[in-house]
């Protein structure tokens, strides 16, 4: 397995990706987005970059992070309702 | 670059904004599950009869997540009560420009985003050093400097005070950024939505929000690296 690994790598060299190439397709390769070809190439590039994979693996767990815990629930406090149909009366109904 | 952001803003704001978008906002779709179209639908006839009586009946329906949403950006009760009130205003002069090609909520979502954003430029709460403008946008995937870039601790933290220290980090990225994450990873609007909204091109707001989740896993490394160790 490993020395298939190596050969495909070995053959994939002068078309293949490195690491730059991670930087520059990073955001589609995390959205899902990317041309399934381009993103089989890439993966191909993880199978063998280890430090890729943490980028992508770091970059993908913020994006959830922030997906999952950035959002500032916050209850309208009770008293606003009242206030805001206040407001409508004072600006919509004298309209 | 160095280009200030207010010019950009300013067309952000337009008010051609409110009138019938066909996005929709997905956040918005996934918390209504009940969503009482015919009673949106007669809500929107009785506003654009001008009745008065129709703007309570909205605050009623849908004040409470258009408040969410406005403390959203203002992170702020007073300024997030403002933001619901400028876009009751709004609603109440815009209506005869929503044509239905959206939903209704998902309008109201829009000009709720689109008051707070306008709030936000009017108190100049964020330095606005980077350029908005999408054509001029953003060298390439280079990391904001974060104001104060304390990550998060080596630590696995959990709940209430993981997501206190995420939502700093967000509030400490500059504008546009800070707007883009809130609008994409949290709040779900799609790329082309958030373009129509900010009124910049997809690629530009994929680039900042490149830039600014890259700033954020900047901060955020310490604690990913520890939560990996665990598991």
């Amino acid at each position: 397995m490993h020395i298939l690994k190596k050969i495909l790598r070995w053959f994939a060299r002068p078309f293949g990706y490195h690491c730059g190439h991670t930087e520059k397709l990073l955001f589609d390769y995390a959205e899902g987005t990317l041309d399934p070809q381009i993103a089989a190439k890439l993966d191909l590039h993880l199978s063998d970059c280890p430090r890729c994979v943490e980028y992508v693996r770091t970059y993908r767990a913020t994006k959830d992070l922030c997906c999952h815990h950035g959002k500032a629930a916050r209850e309208m406090p009770p008293e606003l309702e009242k206030k805001l149909c206040e407001f409508i009366k004072e600006n919509m109904k004298k309209d | 670059m160095a280009a200030t952001f207010n010019c950009g803003l300013t067309r952000m704001m337009g008010m051609s904004l409110l009138g019938g978008a066909t996005s929709r906002f997905s956040a918005m779709k996934s918390s209504e599950p009940t969503t009482p179209n015919a009673n949106d639908a007669d809500l929107v006839r009785r506003l654009k009869q001008r009745d008065p009586d129709a703007m309570e009946a909205l605050v009623r329906a849908h004040g409470s997540k258009l408040y969410g949403v406005a403390f959203q950006f203002m992170r702020n009760e007073t300024a997030a009560q403002d933001v619901v009130q400028e876009a009751l205003l709004s609603v109440w002069h815009k209506i005869a420009t929503f044509e239905g090609r959206s939903s209704f909520t998902s309008w109201l979502y829009r000009v709720t985003a689109n008051a707070a954003l306008m709030k936000l430029r009017k108190e100049k709460r964020h330095q606005m050093d980077v350029s908005i403008d999408g054509n001029k946008d953003d060298d390439a995937y280079r990391p904001l400097q974060l104001e104060d870039a304390r990550p998060l601790p080596s630590g696995v933290l959990q709940g209430e005070e993981l997501k206190a220290r995420i939502q700093s980090a967000i509030d400490r990225l500059p504008e546009p950024y800070r707007s883009v994450v809130l609008l994409k990873d949290v709040e779900e609007f799609s790329l082309e939505e958030i373009a129509e909204l900010t009124r910049a091109s997809v690629p530009a707001v994929k680039s900042r929000l490149h830039r600014a989740r890259l700033t954020l896993r900047e901060a955020l490394l310490p604690y990913l690296q520890a939560r990996a160790e665990k598991n």
